[in-house]
């Protein structure tokens, strides 16, 4: 289960798992780094070879609880490298249940780019 | 809220950045400075010592370190418990030229201070060796009181910083006493602070007493370089609790808002010396908080970040929006960390004006920002 909470000791950093196998994309946790670009650069590359190679379409799921703007921005260099594509990849914005911040900032994202979002409160 | 409204908003609150502007005035020459007097609590040791790490003092560290705990969790121990209203403590570190201070001040019972004074005077009257000798007697042939202490933390501190202990009783009506003590150490391993090096604890008293007068929970002037921002956020977080209905809004503000501030400065904080001078203030206000943020501007940053500032305060409430989403989606097309809306975001959550003040200085242009966090 999501936690309210935005818990320090998660050291603000989220914790990223790219599975080609089941074609997820997950990023948990919190993301308040000051250095996004180099901290996000990897997954970036990461998804780009998956685009290349992989036929099949990624899911990308969303579980946090604080992103910073700098994080919003390599969010949406991240999505958009869904949207060029054929395939019908998609996002699953999962949130605090009852932390509608969290929600509507989902919403915002979805706005930017085009992809399509689901949302699922947790 | 109408523009009457606003202003009358702007202008109190201004007078917050005018008062924090005071106090970056009266420790302008310090290079490290915390003020603490929020929720005493034994996760926050931990998180003053690493904000007041810099390496003009890293060959007394352990001892800085060690006196750092034993000073805050003295506090702890013998000040209120949590739940009570502020009682008057507060913890205070200072690094000014060659000397680190340390300063305490809580309310103690007219027998603790029966208690006290005498520990204190004996230890301040004696020397070194003798200090290790009474701290030996005591550890083998005298239990621990249900405080936790024998006299051992006095002797232990004033042995280990190498200096008498400061202190000053203030009767109270109430019969009580407001106990404030400063430890002196030297900067520099094996060097002894003379005389004329250390603060009279008076001057601590009155430099604090500023602080708690314009009703500063939490002050730190320091290093920005390295990454702050998660000890700043902690000690933001556990002194701004509320029982709002909307608490999960009202966290997020807060959180947002001191780690977009507090990044402001890492990004655009120009290098005094060999590090990133910046300072980061929490003020209470009648009906709410107030985060301050203070740095020296990068040469030929000022115009852009004025000009940003002013349009940012000039949109309103219902714009912000869009501009958040116009500015977000330009951003993501340049190469670069910053996403140029964490000031959009602040105003837009915050739903108030951002105030900054800009003053010429020897060492250049330096800006201060604050934002009022509303709570009713």
């Amino acid at each position: 289960m999501l936690n309210n909470e935005i818990r320090m000791e998660s050291l603000g950093e989220p914790i990223i798992n790219l599975n080609s196998d089941e074609g997820t994309l997950t990023i948990a946790g919190v993301s308040m780094m000051e250095n996004t670009i180099d901290y996000y650069q990897d997954t970036k590359n990461q998804l780009a070879d998956y685009l290349l190679y992989k036929k099949s379409p990624i899911t990308v799921i969303f579980e946090l609880t604080y992103f910073n703007s700098s994080t919003a921005k390599q969010f949406i260099q991240l999505l958009s490298k869904l949207e060029d594509s054929e395939k019908e990849h998609k996002v699953v914005w999962k949130y605090p249940n009852s932390h509608s911040v969290m929600h509507d900032r989902g919403r915002e994202l979805e706005i930017l780019v085009d992809v399509p979002f689901e949302y699922v409160a947790i | 809220m109408n523009l009457k409204e606003s202003n009358k908003e702007k202008i109190e609150h201004f007078g917050e950045l005018s008062k924090i502007a005071k106090l970056k005035q009266h420790f302008s020459n310090d290079l490290i400075i915390l003020y603490y007097r929020g929720v005493f609590s034994d996760s926050f040791s931990d998180v003053l010592v690493t904000l007041a790490e810099h390496e003009s003092h890293k060959s007394v560290k352990k001892k800085l370190n060690f006196l750092m705990i034993e000073v805050f969790q003295n506090i702890i121990r013998h000040g209120k418990s949590i739940d009570q209203e502020n009682a008057g403590e507060c913890f205070g570190v200072r690094s000014i030229q060659d000397g680190l201070y340390i300063y305490s001040s809580n309310n103690i019972s007219a027998d603790s201070h029966k208690s006290l004074l005498p520990k204190l005077n004996q230890v301040n009257n004696l020397d070194r060796d003798e200090l290790k000798m009474l701290y030996r007697e005591i550890l083998e042939g005298q239990k621990l009181s249900d405080k936790g202490g024998a006299g051992l933390g006095l002797i232990e501190m004033a042995r280990r910083s190498g200096n008498p202990i400061q202190f000053h009783f203030e009767n109270e009506e109430n019969g009580k006493y407001q106990f404030n003590y400063q430890l002196d150490l030297s900067a520099e391993r094996g060097v002894v602070l003379d005389n004329s090096q250390k603060i009279d604890i008076q001057d601590n008293m009155e430099s604090f007493g500023l602080c708690s007068e314009s009703k500063v929970l939490f002050l730190f002037k320091g290093d920005f370089k390295k990454d702050n921002v998660r000890s700043l956020v902690s000690i933001l977080k556990a002194n701004t609790k509320s029982d709002k209905a909307d608490v999960e809004f009202y966290n997020f503000k807060i959180f947002h808002t001191a780690v977009e501030l507090i990044q402001n400065i890492s990004r655009h904080a120009k290098n005094v010396g060999n590090f990133k001078e910046g300072l980061f203030c929490l003020v209470e206000t009648p009906s709410g908080f107030y985060v301050c943020t203070g740095n020296y501007m990068q040469s030929g940053e000022f115009s852009e970040m004025e000009n940003h500032l002013n349009i940012v305060n000039q949109y309103s409430l219902s714009e912000l929006k869009n501009v958040y989403l116009q500015t977000l989606k330009m951003s993501a097309l340049e190469e670069t960390s910053s996403a140029k809306v964490g000031l959009i975001d602040v105003r837009r959550y915050c739903e108030t004006q951002i105030d900054y003040e800009v003053d010429n200085k020897d060492l250049g242009l330096y800006l201060s920002l604050g934002v009022h966090i509303n709570v009713k």
